[in-house]
C-alpha cells in the first residue's frame, strides 16, 4: 500500500505546546473543588425560585465537569500528537537505517 | 419575618403579610450570583484558549497531511467555542436571576417601610386614650372611645389589605421571573461538546468525592481549627472503608451545616459505576462524628444486593447520609458549636427526638440530596431511599416531596415510629407509588410500638392537643404508624436476627441488627429491584 503522507513532528510539537498553554487556562478553575457540591446549598423561596436556583447550580456544576473535560482533552491530544511525533521519527530512522 | 403588622392581621383574622413575605425573603440570591461566576470564568477561560487552539489546529494542518487529526483539531476548537457560548448565556440568565430576587426583596421592603410610613402618619400604634371617669366614682380614667376603636382597627386593615396587595404582586412577579429564567435553562453546558467528549462518560460522582476530599485535606491541615476534629472522624471512617478494602467516597462533607454537627455522606462502593444505589438514613443519637461505626453495615449491604441483583448485574454503592440535623446527636458531635447556649442547642437536639416536627425540614435536605444524586449516578440504575428508626420520618417526608422524575424506584421504612405528618397513607407519597413502600418492623422493637408514642408524649402533655388544632386530628407525635395495615405498604415479614427473652428489646431495634439476617436479606431484595418476591406479613 502506497501512502501520501507527509508529517513535520518538529510543528507537531509546537501544537502539543499550545494544547498544553489552552489547558492550563482552563486547569486552575477545572481543579478547585466547587463548594460543597452534592450538598447544594438548600435554595428557599417560591417554588418556581428554588427550582431555578437548583438548576442554576446544577449548570454550574456541568460547567465545572465541561472545564475539567477540555482541560483533560487538551493535554491528552498534546500527549498524543508527542507520541505520534516521537513514533513518526521513530518509523523515520527505522525506514532510514533499513532496519540495521 | 417578626412585624407588627402580622400580629394586627391574625388580631383581625385576615391574611398575615408575613406568609406572602418570608418566602420572598427566603429566596437567596447568592447561590445564583456563585454559579454566575463560574460560568463567567469559564466562559472567559474557554474563549482565551481559542488562540493557542486555533493556532494548534494552523499547525497540525499544516504538520500532518492526515485528514482526521486536523478535524479532531478543529473539533476541539469548536468545543471550546460553544462551551465559551453557552456558559455566557446561562450566565446571563443567572444574573437575571439574582436582579429578580434582588428587586423582589427591594419591593417588599418598600412594601413594609410604607406599611410603617401608614402605621405613623395615621397613628395607628396604639389606641388614643381620652380623660373619662371611672363609674360609680368621681375619679379620673384613660378610657378609648368606640370612635377610636373603630379608627385605629380599620385603619389597620387597611395598612394590612395594601401591604398583603403590595406582597402578592412582588411575589407574583418574583415567580414569573424565575419562570422565564427556568425557561432559558434548558441546555447544559456539556450538550455542546462532541458525544466523545462530554463529562457524562467521566466520573461524576468521584469528582464529587475529589473535591469533598480536597475541603477534608484543607481543614485536616489545621489542627487548631474548629472543624479539625470533624474532619479527622470523616477521614478515620474513610480510613475504615479503605482497611475493608472497600471503595468509599465522599459525596458530602459540610463542617458547618447544621451548626454544632454538620453533614457528611458517604459512599461505600462507587456511584459511577453502580448499578444499584441505597441510600440509609440513620435515627436519633448518631452524629456524622460517628459516622464510621455503619461503614461494616454498608458494607454488608452492599454486598447481599449485589448477590441477590446477581453478579452480571452489575454493582451496589450505600451512600450513608448523615446529612440533616439528627436529634440527640450532640453527645458525639463535635463540630463548630452553634451560637448561643450549649444547654439550650442540647435541650432543643434532645426534645427534637420526641416528635415528628422536624422531620419536614430533614425530609427536605434529603429531597435535595436524592436529586443531586440522581444527577451524578448512572442514568439506568436503581435508587432506594432506606430510613432506620427516625430517620425514616425524613425518608417518608422526602417522599412525600422528591418529584416522580426524580426517579426513587424504592423506599423502605425500617424500625419506624411513624411516618410523620401530612400524609395518612402509603398513596399520600409523590415520589413512588404505595407498592413500592415497604417497611420492616421487627418484633419486640419497642420503638415500633405504641408504647414509644406515649413516652414521647409523657413530658408533653399539651402535644396531642395541639397536634389536634394543628392537623384536626391527633395524629401522635410521631404520625401514622407504617406498619399498620390502613396505611397500605408493604410490610415485610420477617424475625429479628438479635434474640431476646423480654417481650420488648431496645438492642432489636438496632440499625445493625436491621441490616444483619433475614432482615438485611429483605431490605437487600427490596434495593436490587426483587422486592415483588419478598414475604409480606399477611393483613390480620
Amino acid at each position: 500500500m502506497s501512502a501520501a503522507l507527509s508529517v513535520d513532528t518538529d510543528a507537531l510539537e509546537h501544537a502539543a505546546a499550545d494544547y498544553r498553554e489552552a489547558a492550563a487556562l482552563l486547569a486552575p478553575l477545572a481543579r478547585a473543588p466547587l463548594a460543597a457540591g452534592l450538598y447544594h446549598r438548600l435554595v428557599g423561596g417560591p417554588p418556581k425560585v428554588a427550582e431555578v436556583l437548583s438548576v442554576l447550580q446544577h449548570r454550574a456544576e456541568e460547567a465545572h465537569a465541561v472545564a475539567n473535560r477540555l482541560s483533560d482533552l487538551g493535554e491528552q491530544t498534546a500527549d498524543r500528537l508527542i507520541d505520534s511525533a516521537r513514533r513518526f521519527d521513530e518509523a523515520e530512522e527505522l525506514c532510514t537505517t533499513g532496519g540495521r | 419575618m417578626a412585624h407588627i403588622t402580622s400580629s394586627w392581621a391574625a388580631t383581625y383574622c385576615l391574611e398575615d403579610p408575613a406568609r406572602t413575605a418570608d418566602p420572598i425573603f427566603a429566596a437567596d440570591s447568592s447561590s445564583a450570583d456563585e454559579a454566575r461566576h463560574i460560568l463567567t470564568s469559564i466562559s472567559g477561560a474557554t474563549l482565551e484558549a481559542d488562540h493557542p487552539l486555533n493556532r494548534a489546529r494552523r499547525t497540525v494542518a499544516g504538520a500532518w497531511s492526515a485528514e482526521q487529526p486536523c478535524a479532531a483539531a478543529t473539533r476541539l476548537v469548536a468545543a471550546h467555542a460553544d462551551t465559551a457560548h453557552t456558559c455566557a448565556a446561562i450566565a446571563d440568565v443567572a444574573q437575571r436571576v439574582v436582579h429578580v430576587i434582588a428587586a423582589a426583596h427591594s419591593a417588599a421592603r418598600q412594601a413594609y417601610a410604607d406599611a410603617d410610613a401608614a402605621i405613623l402618619a395615621h397613628d395607628l400604634t396604639h389606641y388614643r386614650q381620652e380623660l373619662g371617669t371611672y363609674p360609680g366614682w368621681d375619679l379620673p380614667t384613660m378610657v378609648i372611645t368606640a370612635a377610636e376603636r373603630e379608627r385605629v382597627d380599620s385603619g389597620r386593615q387597611a395598612v394590612i389589605a395594601r401591604l398583603n396587595v403590595a406582597l402578592f404582586a412582588t411575589y407574583r412577579d418574583l415567580d414569573s421571573g424565575a419562570a422565564d429564567a427556568g425557561r432559558s435553562l434548558a441546555s447544559a453546558p456539556w450538550e455542546s461538546l462532541p458525544a466523545a467528549a462530554r463529562p457524562a462518560v467521566g466520573h461524576p460522582a468521584d469528582d464529587q468525592n475529589q473535591a469533598n476530599l480536597a475541603l477534608l485535606r484543607r481543614d485536616l491541615s489545621d489542627p487548631a481549627g474548629p472543624r479539625y476534629a470533624l474532619a479527622l472522624a470523616v477521614d478515620q471512617a474513610l480510613r475504615k472503608a479503605e482497611a475493608a478494602g472497600q471503595t468509599a467516597q465522599l459525596l458530602g462533607y459540610e463542617p458547618t451545616d447544621p451548626p454544632g454537627q454538620g453533614s457528611v455522606a458517604i459512599a461505600i462502593g462507587d456511584v459511577d459505576a453502580a448499578t444499584s444505589v441505597s441510600v440509609v438514613v440513620p435515627g436519633i443519637g448518631n452524629s456524622p462524628a460517628t459516622i464510621g461505626e455503619s461503614i461494616p453495615s454498608a458494607g454488608l449491604l452492599n454486598d447481599e444486593v449485589i448477590a441477590q441483583a446477581g453478579a452480571a448485574q452489575g454493582t451496589s454503592a450505600t451512600v450513608l447520609w448523615w446529612g440533616y440535623d439528627i436529634p440527640l446527636s450532640w453527645p458525639d458531635d463535635v463540630a463548630p458549636a452553634p451560637e448561643g447556649s450549649s444547654r439550650a442547642h442540647h435541650l432543643s437536639d434532645t426534645a427534637m427526638a420526641t416528635s415528628a416536627f422536624g422531620a419536614v425540614q430533614a425530609g427536605k435536605r434529603l429531597t435535595a440530596f436524592t436529586a443531586s444524586l440522581r444527577r451524578v449516578m448512572p442514568s439506568t440504575s436503581r435508587l432506594t431511599l432506606i430510613g432506620h428508626s427516625w430517620g425514616s420520618l425524613v425518608v417518608s417526608q422526602a417522599a412525600l416531596r422528591t418529584d416522580r422524575n426524580v426517579r426513587v424506584d424504592d423506599v423502605v421504612l425500617a424500625a419506624s415510629p411513624g411516618v410523620g405528618f401530612q400524609l395518612e397513607s402509603a398513596d399520600d407519597y409523590v415520589a413512588v407509588d404505595a407498592d413500592h413502600v415497604y417497611v420492616v418492623a421487627l418484633p419486640k422493637d419497642p420503638v415500633t410500638m405504641s408504647l414509644t408514642d406515649k413516652m414521647a408524649d409523657a413530658p408533653f402533655p399539651l402535644n396531642g392537643a395541639l397536634r389536634k388544632k394543628i392537623f384536626g386530628v391527633d395524629p401522635g407525635p410521631f404520625g401514622p404508624d407504617p406498619a399498620d395495615e390502613s396505611f397500605g405498604a408493604n410490610v415485610i415479614d420477617v424475625p429479628s436476627e438479635q434474640g431476646s427473652i423480654l417481650p420488648i428489646s431496645l438492642s432489636v431495634h438496632a440499625l445493625t441488627n436491621y441490616l444483619s439476617g433475614e432482615s438485611l436479606q429483605a431490605i437487600a431484595a427490596v434495593a436490587a429491584g426483587n422486592g415483588p418476591e419478598i414475604r409480606l406479613r399477611q393483613p390480620n
